[in-house]
Formats: structure tokens, sequence, C-alpha cells
């Protein structure tokens, strides 16, 4: 089945679109088959909603997720800091592979 | 979409953003209610941006706006803001854009491309150092080709 990703941020403006852009780019690139959503986190308050959040296989966030997130959550700010892009991505590919 | 560049010693994030938020309501851009919703917002969803030069971004819901504009202030010294990855962490930022945007898809558009445009050395360059009219006429020229690219697709 594929894996589902959930790219977030804060109050939804830009940075969840373009992290969700560099990382469908890399899927496609590296033939990993997988879906993707984002979303920013002022939609998910309480935790009836982190439920929505937990769903998914991994997480990719620039922003800090509330602790009733169990789900493995990645730091995503590098992907649009200009630093160390390549090393998110990789993260994402393993734990996608696992 | 206006573009104002201003540069001022401010004492802290929230100083910044009032005469960002001030600057705009003086242009007519904003409503009054604006500095408190950027400021409110960015108590919860922090704006500072750890990138190659640490800038912060702060905006306020649609709302606010009567017209989209962008406002740039340059910190003659560091201000820290909390990080948007991290509130618990500060970076200190040498530069703030307040995006005033009347819709979202103009704030995401903004966003997109200064997101892009904080990747690029010589862009932030020019940020630092141009004098502030040649700034805003090189921000104009720079942030708004995404636009002009909409207008002649549709």
């Amino acid at each position: 089945m594929k894996k589902r990703i959930l790219v977030l941020c804060g109050a939804g403006i830009g940075s969840s679109t373009a992290m969700f852009e560099i990382i469908d780019d890399f899927c496609k690139r590296e033939h990993i088959q997988v879906s993707i959503d984002k979303a920013a986190l002022l939609d998910f308050r309480g935790d009836q909603e982190c439920e929505v959040i937990n769903s998914y296989d991994i997480v990719v966030s620039i922003t800090k997720v509330p602790a009733a997130v169990k789900v493995k959550v990645i730091n995503g700010i590098d992907l649009i800091t200009g630093f160390g892009a390549e090393e998110v991505l990789d993260e994402i590919k393993t734990c996608l592979q696992a | 979409m206006e573009v104002l560049v201003i540069e001022k010693e401010c004492g802290s994030w929230k100083e910044a953003i009032t005469c960002m938020a001030d600057t705009l309501y003086k242009s007519g851009l904003v409503y009054r209610e604006y500095g408190k919703a950027c400021i409110d917002r960015e108590e919860i969803f922090p704006t500072g941006f750890p990138g190659l030069v640490p800038v912060a971004l702060p905006h306020a819901n649609v709302c606010y706006v009567k017209k989209s504009g962008l406002c740039l202030l340059r910190f003659p010294k560091d201000i820290p803001f909390r990080r948007m990855d991290d509130p618990d962490q500060q970076v200190n930022c040498k530069m703030a854009f307040c995006a005033a945007m009347d819709s979202g898809n103009g704030h995401l558009e903004l966003f997109k491309d200064l997101l892009t445009n904080f990747q690029d050395p010589d862009f932030l360059n020019q940020c630092l150092k141009l004098p502030v009219e040649e700034l805003q006429i090189y921000l104009e020229r720079r942030l708004f080709i995404h636009e002009e690219k909409i207008a002649v697709g549709t």
C-alpha cells in the first residue's frame, strides 16, 4: 500500500506548498509511490483532530506539532532554508522504505 | 501590489511588527487592527526563518488587509524572533518581510516567491546592501515576475 505523507506548516500560508512541491518532485525522481497531503496546524486543534494527523505514516513539519501526534515527525525546515535539503529528503526516503 | 522598504532600529520583534504595520497602515493598505493581528499570530505561530540570512515573515489574516502590499524592514541591529520550526528557540533576524495580502492565493504566491528567493545569496545580499529606494525598485522587479506570468497565462 502507498505510504502517506502529511506536510504541515503553522498557519498554512505558502511554506507547506513549497515543501509539498519539493517532496513531490523528489518522490517522482526516485520513483517512490507515495501519497502527499498538505495542511496547516491551525486546522488541527485538539486531540480529536490529531487523530487525523496520526493516520499518516510520516509528518514533515516546519512547525512544532502537539504532543498528541504520535507518528514519525521529520523537521522539514531545511527543505526551504537552502541548508541540507538532501539530508531531509534522504530521511524521508529512509522512513518511507522502513 | 505595493512594496514599502524601511530601515529602523527596533528593540524587539513586537516593536518591529508594529513599525511595519504602521507603515502599511499609513499607506492605506491595511486596517488599524492589522498590527495587533500580526503580533497575536506571531505569538502562536512564530515566523523566524533560519535561512542563509535569517529573516522573519510576520503576517495576518486577509480580513485585515485593504489592498495587497509588502513591507520590508531592515534592522541595523539584529532582532531575535522565535523560530517557526521551534518556538523555544530564537533566531537573530537581519530583516523582516511583513506580508499584507488581500487573498489567500495572493499570500501563497508571495510566500512561495519569497521562499524561493531566500535560497538565492544574491537576492539576500541585495536586500541587505542596497539603499532603501533602490531596494524598493529591485523588489518590485524581482518579486512580481510571478504575478505577470499568471496574468499572461490567463
